[in-house]
Order: C-alpha cells, then structure tokens, then sequence
C-alpha cells in the first residue's frame, strides 16, 4: 500500500510489459507437459513388453513425483507472477513512483518529484517493444539520484506525455 | 525392501512440500496484503492460488495414498 502525501492524488497506475513476464514463465509451462508426455511414451506401449513391465510396477510412483513436480512448478510460478504484479509504476500530481519487486523480501521503491525532473527520455528498442508498445523511460533529476530508470513499461509515450504534462503544471504552480 | 524405501523417501517428499507450501503461502500472503493496490483483484488472486494449490495437493494425497495398497 502506497502512503500518499497531503492533496495528492493518483493520475496513473502501469504494470510493466506482460512480455518479459511471459518470458520467465514459458519455460514452467513447457516442463509442466513433461511428465505427460513421458508418461504417454512409457505407459503408451512403445517399449518393449518386458521393460514395459518394469516401469508398470513404477506407475503410482511416477505419478506422485509427477504431480510434485507439477505442485513446485505451479508454486514458482506463483511466486514469479507475485514479482510482476507488485511491480508497477504510479503517477500522482506531485510524484513519480516505481516499485520494482526482484524477489521475496527484495524491493525497491524509489520516487522522484516533478520539480526535481529535467529531461524524459523512452527507449524502444528491438522488433517486440516497438510491435507491442513497451520499453524503458529514462528520467533525468536533479537531485542527488541523478537518472531514474523504469524498465519494461507499458505505453512509454503516453507516460512520457502525462509526465512532460504534470511536470508544466506544477512549474506554472510554482509560478503562480 | 525397494518398494520400503520409496514410500519412506515419499512420505517425507510429501511432508517437506506441505511445510513448504504452508511457509510459502504466508510469505505470498504477506505481500499481496501489504503491498497491494487492488483489493478486489488481491482477493481473486488468493481465491485462484487456494483453489489451484488445493486441487494439487489433494491428487498428491491420493496418489500418496495409494501408494500404500
């Protein structure tokens, strides 16, 4: 839960990319077939009769550990989309906050005010960030952090538009 | 005697994944309650990992059961 200061209000809340996501999580589904396509080949009758035997007295066997694989499988993917879904980037009026969830235990939550912001800058690099409108925004500060990375966004121009515009509205209030 | 040692190695691969799935659960839990931004979204999200992991679980218990006969 994000503490929000005083008068400030969320403009926008992004996820980053579903696509480096479905990249981590491809691998478990292709090992989540495994031991059912090993078992069609063992139990199927496409060995000889008397090693067919062999693996028949194994059958309550490889199905247990099968399905353990499976249960550790469906947990680390649990825990991998846990790590996607906590990392996200919010725009309020007066702030910009990325929140990145490496692991259990291991976050990092860092902001960085408009006033603060000099110069934004997207990258959308190679053939699916620019088909599927992701890539990475690179904000300049002034303060002590120097640049401010946010990696894999969705909608990079269109956060780049709503920060360019926020950034003016609080310059002409300061103004004001 | 084979068959002896494979139940035990079993029976202890199935307790070591109840205790994980138990300690897992409430670190999951922990972070979708203290750093979730949806309420309504967190809550489907718990409904579908229970569901899932209950499913699992209990064709593991019958297999493991099973394996006894």
């Amino acid at each position: 839960m994000i503490t929000l200061l005083k008068d400030e209000e969320i403009i926008l809340i992004q996820r980053r990319h579903w696509l480096p996501f479905l990249f981590e999580i491809l691998p478990l589904a292709i090992l989540t077939c495994l031991p059912f396509i090993f078992a069609l080949f063992i139990f199927g009758g496409y060995l000889p009769s008397n090693l067919n035997n062999v693996f028949l007295n194994y059958k309550n066997y490889y199905f247990f550990f099968s399905f353990v694989f499976i249960f550790i499988l469906w947990i680390i993917s649990i825990v991998l989309w846990t790590n996607y879904y906590l990392d996200i980037i919010i725009i309020t009026n007066k702030r910009i906050i990325d929140i990145e969830q490496f692991s259990f235990f291991s976050r990092d939550e860092s902001e960085v005010r408009f006033e603060d912001i000099e110069d934004v800058k997207i990258e959308i690099n190679g053939f699916w960030e620019s088909l599927l409108k992701f890539g990475n925004i690179y904000i300049q500060t002034a303060a002590e952090s120097g640049e401010f990375k946010i990696k894999n966004i969705e909608n990079p121009e269109k956060i780049k538009d709503i920060i360019s515009l926020q950034k003016e509205k609080v310059a002409e209030k300061k103004i004001s | 005697m084979e068959y002896n040692i494979l139940n035990i190695i079993s029976a202890v691969v199935f307790l070591l994944l109840i205790i994980g799935f138990v300690i897992i659960s409430l670190i999951l839990n922990y972070h979708w309650n203290r750093y979730e931004i949806s309420i309504y979204k967190t809550a489907l999200i718990k409904k579908v990992y229970f569901i899932v992991s209950s499913i699992l679980l209990l064709v593991i218990l019958l297999l493991f059961l099973n394996l006894k006969k």
